[in-house]
């Protein structure tokens, strides 16, 4: 008997199936999704057909069924999972929240949707991830701003139309003057604001509130007590998602009935580009980043040497991807920064995107020209690219960076013209008074005939004065 | 197909809406109250839905606010009691939304007052300019978001303070600020004139030298009796100079060691042949 339903939901999943396609995710294509019953999973035929049409391996599989399981032999058995059972305490024989985060941990996705009648098992696995869902059996309520229809109003389902602005999740198209309208029935949830891997892409509107379906007030159908502060508007968190560093992505959504046939496929909504956007986002189909290649070298001569000196001027160039429309495509931003860190960042630089000499190239290459620091020592050249919603790029290089050599100090000054000339006139007076010491002659003939002179003369006088006169 | 598309988003929009336009709920006697702790009033106004009050007025810790009304039913001109009766706070900055439940003071009636720990737990540590709503529903009568105005709320710290104390609070991913590195400023050095003059200095005592010497008649008269190999010394002597000014200028270390081994041999013998025969050329 319950091969009957399988059977049908197979038939039903396989008409949606076109060709054989590849998969669309940067990450895998396995997907496994967990239902409160296989029968129930009717009601997400449209949903999980979407996925089906988009090249995934749908695994649909009952919460409690025993044989469900994330790993084998340490190996992650699914690329991404959706929970689909927002009352299930525990799935399959003994997968626990601990075992869901180790999935995260491991590179796997999660799509989690809640509702009013959601389980610990949901609220211990939304508290890992800064997601505080409200009270059992509370809902996100509106009665302004609700669905209306054939003369009925519901005003637990909100009509929401309040997005957070993540151009990495939804497209402008649902910000703006014209937002659309996401038909929501669940529970609603506190969201970190100030964790800036958690983003809230749908919240409530200023006449959102989470309270008691009948009576408006809490769970426990009491009346609000005065002075309270429900969670309403901005802070309460219809849909939110989490990037976390290791770049897996997980969605908590409170609502399990904004994937069901019955929303997706309401006139007038956006429900279903909505679910569509967040799913791509989640499953890795979008807005995935990766770092190609990257390199540094000298600028004078476009080598990269084993060190660097003080003070050279160097060129860093690192190639960005961003995957989408089932394709890598370059990464066009204009705040990719480059540091050089030693302790602290001595330099942070935004690089510029060059133009490719191939216009097909699926990446985009940014430049900077810098000049080290006159400090040296071993230094980190870091791109550490974070931006809401986009994945994380994290890339290192260590080098050294040398003191100059006592050849490459400014040499030459004029200061030291002084010593420069002592120098030579050292080194000449060293030639001159050895050439002088060892060659010197002494001087000669010219001093001994002036003494033969003056000899004779006083012998002369000396024969004259001892003479006898002649007589006559 | 996006006429399509747009229609029947408006005709949801129509739908979603229809009960605030024709919502069967109305705030009436409305009352909007600062005062000063000895109970003096230092802000009053009584706005007409859907109008807003006009002025701004400032709200302390000390300085409490105080809303008061009613909530009337259009269908039946009655007060009814509602399901949710917020006075809504919201940032005129960040956007950021606190809403308090108001006190059910009557059938109908409601009022909301801001006492000092409230004040200190939501807008003390973000202060700023709000607009204070009326949020009104009942699954009833549907629901109304009525705007009352702007107040100013103030914990006594200047603004640029609180703007520093905000931004540390928040962990944002975006490009960082540029870090250009300040290089140490080159030596400061004295006017080449300075050196050229000095270098002068270092010359003239070589120059009296040389005067000194000729006036005593220092010559080289000796290096007749060998003069190749004296010359050939003397010129590998200067090579050696040479050889230092050289590895001044740009020659590395172990090169001109090299160099110096090469030129060793050729001094040695040329400087044995010249030493010796001017020794043996001069008298006892």
């Amino acid at each position: 008997m319950r091969l009957l339903p399988s059977l049908g939901i197979c038939l039903a999943l396989g008409g949606a199936w076109l060709k054989a396609v590849e998969a669309k995710s940067a990450t895998g294509d396995r997907v496994l999704v967990l239902v409160p019953t296989t029968e129930s999973a009717k009601q997400y035929t449209y949903f999980l057909g979407t996925l089906e049409t988009r090249g995934f391996d749908i695994s649909v599989r009952a919460a409690s069924n025993s044989s469900v399981a994330l790993h084998l032999d340490g190996e992650r058995l699914y690329d991404h999972a959706i929970l689909l059972s927002p009352a299930a305490k525990k799935f399959g024989s003994d997968l626990t929240a601990h075992n869901f985060i180790r999935f995260v941990d491991d590179g796997g996705n999660l799509l989690v949707a809640a509702s009013s009648e959601l389980s610990d098992f949901h609220r211990k696995l939304g508290a890992q991830f800064g997601v505080e869902f409200e009270k059992r059996g509370s809902r996100a309520i509106d009665h302004v701003s609700h669905l209306s229809e054939n003369g009925s109003d519901d005003h637990s389902v909100v009509a929401a139309h309040r997005f957070f602005g993540v151009p990495a999740v939804l497209p402008s198209t649902f910000g703006g003057n014209n937002p659309g309208t996401v038909l929501y029935k669940g529970i609603a949830h506190k969201y970190e604001a100030k964790n800036p891997l958690l983003v809230p892409v749908l919240v409530g509107s200023t006449t959102t509130y989470s309270g008691n379906a009948a009576t408006g007030g809490d769970s426990d159908n009491k009346a609000l007590s005065p002075m309270d502060t429900p969670l309403s508007g901005k802070a309460l968190g219809l849909v939110s998602v989490f990037q976390t560093r290791s770049n897996a992505r997980v969605a908590f959504s409170g609502s399990t009935e904004l994937f069901s046939d019955s929303l997706m496929k309401k006139h007038g909504s956006s429900n279903t580009q909505f679910v569509t956007e967040v799913s791509k986002w989640v499953l890795q189909e979008k807005s995935v980043l990766r770092e190609t290649g990257h390199r540094h070298h000298l600028l004078s001569t476009g080598e990269k040497p084993e060190y660097y000196r003080i003070g050279n001027e160097m060129v860093y160039e690192i190639d960005l991807s961003v995957y989408r429309d089932d394709a890598w495509h370059p990464y066009v931003a204009n705040d990719v920064q480059f540091e050089a860190i030693m302790l602290d960042p001595y330099v942070r630089l935004t690089l510029n995107r060059t133009l490719p000499t191939d216009s097909k190239s699926p990446l985009a290459t940014y430049r900077g020209d810098i000049k080290l620091p006159d400090r040296y020592g071993t230094f980190t050249f870091r791109v550490n690219y974070k931006r809401t919603g986009y994945s994380n790029v994290d890339v290192k290089d260590t080098v050294a960076i040398w003191p100059l050599r006592h050849d490459e100090y400014p040499r030459f000054l004029t200061a030291a013209y002084p010593y420069y000339t002592s120098s030579f006139v050292m080194i000449i007076g060293f030639l001159a008074l050895s050439t002088a010491w060892l060659w010197n002659a002494e001087p000669k003939a010219k001093t001994n005939v002036k003494d033969e002179g003056k000899t004779k003369t006083k012998t002369k006088t000396k024969q004259s004065a001892t003479s006898k006169p002649k007589p006559n | 197909m996006r006429c399509f598309r747009s229609s029947t988003r408006m005709l949801l929009a129509i739908c979603t809406l229809a009960s605030s336009c024709l919502a069967a709920l109305q705030p009436t006697d409305i009352h909007i109250k600062v005062m000063e702790r000895t109970g003096d009033k230092l802000f009053s106004a009584s706005p007409q839905y859907p109008n807003t009050f006009g002025k701004v007025p400032e709200i302390t810790s000390t300085t409490p606010l105080s809303v008061s009304f009613s909530v009337k039913s259009t269908t039946a001109n009655e007060a009814v009691a509602v399901d949710q009766a917020f006075v809504n706070f919201r940032h005129k900055e960040t956007g950021d939304e606190t809403a308090f439940v108001a006190k059910r003071a009557g059938v109908g009636a409601y009022r909301m007052d801001l006492a000092r720990k409230h004040f200190r737990t939501h807008f003390a540590p973000s202060p700023g300019l709000y607009d204070i709503s009326l949020v009104l529903g009942s699954f009833a009568d549907g629901g109304v978001h009525y705007a009352l105005g702007t107040v100013q709320m103030s914990n006594g710290k200047p603004q640029q303070q609180q703007q520093q104390q905000r931004m540390s609070d928040t962990v944002v991913f975006g490009a960082r600020p540029e870090i250009h590195h300040r290089f140490a400023e080159p030596q400061r050095m004295p006017s080449a004139a300075v050196s050229l003059v000095f270098a002068v200095l270092c010359v003239v005592p070589l120059v009296v030298l040389f005067g000194v010497w000729a006036r005593l008649g220092v010559n080289v008269g000796g290096l007749g009796a060998e003069p190749v190999a004296s010359a050939a010394f003397l010129g590998l002597v200067g090579a050696y100079m040479a050889l230092a000014v050289a590895y001044w200028v740009g020659v590395k270390l172990f090169s001109a060691l090299t160099y110096a081994l090469v030129l060793a041999l050729p001094t040695y013998a040329v400087g044995q042949v010249a030493l010796s025969r001017r020794a043996a050329s001069k008298p006892c």
